[in-house]
Parts: structure tokens; sequence; C-alpha cells
């Protein structure tokens, strides 16, 4: 999960803006509130790509028994 | 409970006030945190915290309790009463960091049983001795599933950034936060931060980017990106706090000797003076028996241990130089002393300030020492700050009613040192001279040479 965090914190866009001057009326944590988010929608969109990645490995693995090559893995233990 | 007064600190929620006494401190829980009161008291949550020394205790009593502010209350809690509150700007690296940690230990702990913070304010840290505490029941509310972290830019205001500009700039952060209560934007750090220190990811995702993000929204004058839609998995939220406590634990002081953490090998002190010192600090906190005793000009806490040893229960030490607080964090960090080493400039005490100028208190309005000791402090502020001797005798013994205040003649080496650079315009600074202010305000219970250089102690009382 760390992992994903980081690779979510990674993800963000660095290379945004220039200082300009600040406005009272606008939210000093509104920042805060769009990275928190970032991180949510970035390590939420990492574990859908992890998990769809383990139902195709799964499902490649599955084959792979089909076609009649013995699972090394399953023999072993 | 008639004596009662709101506590001016803590007005900012709108759930509850906390009412000061002499011996007590109690709190007021109205309508609006009441629903999150009994969620937390259904699953024992205060005890759960309590039993970790996460969070101070609590015992619910009746709102009657409360007095004149009974009306509004639907639940009323009492608390021990913390030794002193300290702030912040106040605190060594070391304590800093300790706050930091539990504030972030406490923050897991609670969402492991369903529970989340409102806000990451490092005023809700105090610290009992070397050991922070956690003091706001009424942040701790039910979590909901996928919120927001709503105290994240706080505690990078206020633990975070200010931690950062010691460890990445090599700057302690406290005449800053002294000024901004608030804390250190992260707007106002980034720019401060040299490129290598911005390749770490938690400075890059919670101060770069967050300024980044803050610039821009406020370039485009765009403020409104309605926080309740967005959302922040649980696993995430875990992630974020334990990201952010493994950078804090491996955060460590800006090295480099500074000039008072081996003061005591620098000094020209021998060892019979220093065993003379000790006696005759021992013999005045013996006789008077402080619950507490302020050690101004603390250094590692050499004295402070006499003090302990000869029967003080609570030692509060200031210094200005933030090694030697951090030293004497170290020392009395597991010898179980009520120790608490604080930041101060004695010729520029911590004033009172905030909302009315009195939501943080200044030194001598938290000043409650039964004694003090001031060894090798005045000629600090008499010749190194040009504040006149019958000012800063007055001052000292303004903060407590008894005390031992060593006075160092012009003799002394130290003294020649202050000197040695500037023109010596200090006419009243003798030895006479400062035993005439002492007994102005003060009876005289004792004096002692403790140097062939003249150094003098003297014990003062004012209560007789």
């Amino acid at each position: 999960m760390r992992r994903v965090t980081y690779c979510a914190i990674l993800s963000l866009p660095i290379s945004l803006g220039l200082s300009a001057p600040a406005y009272a009326y606008l939210d000093p944590g509104t920042g805060s509130i769009i990275l928190q988010s970032a991180m949510g929608a970035v390590a939420g969109a990492l574990i859908f790509g992890r998990s769809h990645l383990q139902r195709l490995k799964e499902w490649v693995g599955h084959r792979g028994r089909k076609s009649g090559k013995p699972d090394v893995r399953d023999a072993s233990e | 409970m008639k004596s009662a007064r709101p506590d001016p600190g803590a007005f900012r929620d709108p759930g509850g006030r906390v009412l000061v006494s002499d011996d007590r401190v109690l709190r007021a829980i109205y309508e609006l945190n009441a629903p999150a009161y009994r969620a937390a008291r259904e699953l024992g949550l205060y005890e759960k915290l309590a039993e970790q020394g996460l969070l101070v205790p609590a015992r619910e009593v009746p709102t009657g309790e409360l007095g004149p502010y009974a009306a509004q209350a639907e639940h009323a809690l009492e608390h021990p009463r913390l030794p002193f509150l300290s702030y912040p700007y106040e605190w060594s690296f070391a304590l800093h960091r300790a706050a930091a940690l539990l504030h972030l230990d406490l923050h897991l702990a609670a969402l492991d049983l369903g529970f989340t913070l409102s806000d990451a304010t490092a005023y809700n840290v105090q610290f009992a001795g070397t050991r922070p505490v956690f003091i706001d029941h009424l942040s701790l509310r039910p979590y909901r599933e996928g919120e927001l972290w709503d105290g994240h830019r706080q505690f990078c205001m206020q633990f975070l950034n200010p931690l950062l500009l010691w460890t990445a700039a090599g700057v302690p952060p406290n005449a800053w936060f002294r000024g901004s209560l608030e804390g250190i934007a992260p707007e106002d750090l980034s720019p401060l931060l040299p490129l290598r220190k911005k390749l770490s990811w938690t400075v890059l995702c919670h101060v770069v980017a967050q300024a980044a993000l803050q610039r821009r929204i406020v370039a485009k004058g765009n403020g409104d990106p309605s926080p309740k839609k967005r959302h922040l998995p649980r696993d995430t939220f875990i992630a974020l706090l334990k990201g952010l406590r493994g950078h804090i634990e491996r955060m460590r002081p800006p090295v480099g000797s500074t000039v008072w953490a081996d003061y005591a090998q620098s000094t020209s002190y021998s060892s019979e003076e220093v065993e003379a010192k000790r006696a005759f600090v021992h013999r005045m906190v013996e006789t008077t028996r402080p619950t507490m005793l302020f050690d101004l000009g603390c250094n590692t806490g050499d004295y402070s241990e006499v003090a302990f040893a000869a029967g003080a229960e609570h030692v509060i030490g200031f210094d200005y130089d933030h090694a030697a607080l951090d030293q004497a964090y170290t020392r009395f960090r597991d010898s179980g002393r009520s120790f608490l080493p604080l930041w101060l400039d004695a010729a520029n005490p911590t004033p009172s300030q905030g909302w009315a100028q009195g939501e943080r208190q200044g030194l001598a309005e938290r000043a409650r020492a039964d004694a003090l000791i001031a060894l090798a402090l005045i000629h600090h502020i008499v010749i190194g700050r040009n504040v006149p001797l019958d000012m800063a005798v007055g001052w000292i013994v303004g903060l407590a009613p008894t005390g031992v205040i060593e006075f160092p003649p012009k003799s002394d080496p130290m003294v020649a040192r202050l000197l040695s650079s500037r023109e010596d315009v200090f006419s009243d600074y003798g030895e006479e001279a400062f035993l005439s202010h002492l007994g102005r305000h003060a009876r005289i219970v004792a004096t002692q040479r403790v140097s062939e250089h003249g150094r003098l102690l003297a014990w003062y009382d004012r209560r007789i």
C-alpha cells in the first residue's frame, strides 16, 4: 500500500503554476484537498490496475495448465 | 466550580469549551459534539487511548460541576491538570518531533478504532515532562469511509514544515512560528528548500506539490473544489499517515556544535566550584520543597538534576541553545523525572498573543513556579543585552517567590569574555549593586562565594 501511495505521490503533476496574489476568500486548504483527492484517485487506479493484472495472470496460468504444462508451484507444495 | 474561567486558548471549537481554575480542568460538551462524545464513550475510546499514553485521561462529571457554564452543556469531563502549558514555538527539535510522532500515532490508533481527528493543531499536544500527550478529546470524531484528512494542511504547517525548516534548511523555526501562530505554509517554505531536499517523496508531495497546487488555485481564483465530492480511501489515508511518520522518525537535528551544548566542558569551572553550587542549590530546594521549579539557563540540565534529587517535583528548564535543550531532553527522557526543556530568549520572553492577545499566553502569565535557579545567566542579560541590572534582577525575582541567582563579577573570565569585544559601559554592574537591588525585592536568605574569581550565589525569598 505504501508503494501505491508513493506512486500516487510521484504521479502528481509537479510542473504547476507560479506565484500569484492571495485572495482572502479562497480556502487555504484547497491545495491540500486536491492533493489528497489526486492521491486517492491515483492509488485507486493503481489498485484497480493491479487487481486486473492479477486476474490476467490467473487467466494465463489457467490456460497454461489446461494446455498440459505442469504447474511446478503446485507440485512443490 | 466557582472560580472557573474559560481557557483563553480553547474557543475555536463551537462544540465545547475548556474551563480552568487553580486546581481543576473541566470540559463542557455542547450539543454539536455530543453525538461524537457519546460514540467515543460507548467504545471506551478515551480510556483505550489514555492507556496507550496518547491521550490525557478524562472522567465524566455532572454538568453541574461547570457552575455558571452548565446551561449549554450536555456533558462534562474533568481532566488532570498538566504542570505547564507550552507552545510549539518554545519547543526544541526533539520536542517538536516527539509531538509530531505522538499526533500521528494517536491518529493511527484512532482510525484503528473507527475514529479520526478533525484537526491537527500542534497546540493540542502538550508535554508531561518530556512525554507528549494529546489534550483535545473533542477533536476525536467518528471516521466516515472515504473522507479526506481535514487536518492535512494544518499538520504540514504546524509539524512537518517547521521540522523541515530545521532539517532541510538548517534554520530553527521558533522565531517564524512565534510570529505566525498558524505555522509555516507550504507556499512559504517550498521556495526556501534546496533542490536536493525537494527530491524526497514526502517533501515533493506535502510541500512542493501542495504549494504549487495552492498557488495555481490562487492564480485562477478558483477556490471551490467541493470537498464533499472528494474521496480518499482509508488504506491510502493510513499509508499517508504512516509515510509521514516514517519520514519524521528518520529526521535528525542539524549537526554541528553549538555554543552551549559543550558549555560545562569548555568553561573555567573547577570541580570545587561545581560542587559548591550543587550543594547551595540542593539546600535551597530541600528547604523550600517546590512543586514547580524554573531552571533559567538550564543548559543540559545539571542543576535541574540536583533540584530533583533535593525534592523538586516538576522542573521547566529554559535555554536559548537548541542543542543544549536537546541534550537535556535526552538526559531526562527515560529518567521518569518531570523535566520539560523549553526555548527562551530571556531578553525577549514568550509574549501573550493570538486572538485578543490572550489566546497564547506569555511566560509571565503561565509562570506558576514555586522556586527558580538562575545560574550563570544574569551577565548575559545585563552585559549581553544591555538590560539594566535592577531590571534584570526584578524580572528574575518576579518569576518565582524564592530562588538562587548567581552573580559573576567583572573579574570572572566569562564576563571578561563578554566585555572583550565591546566598551564597558556597565558601571552599575557589581556585586554590591546586585545585592542592593535584590534586597529591595526580597529577603536575602544566604549568600556564598563559589569561585576564586568571585562568583556569588544569592538565595532570595520574597515571601517573608
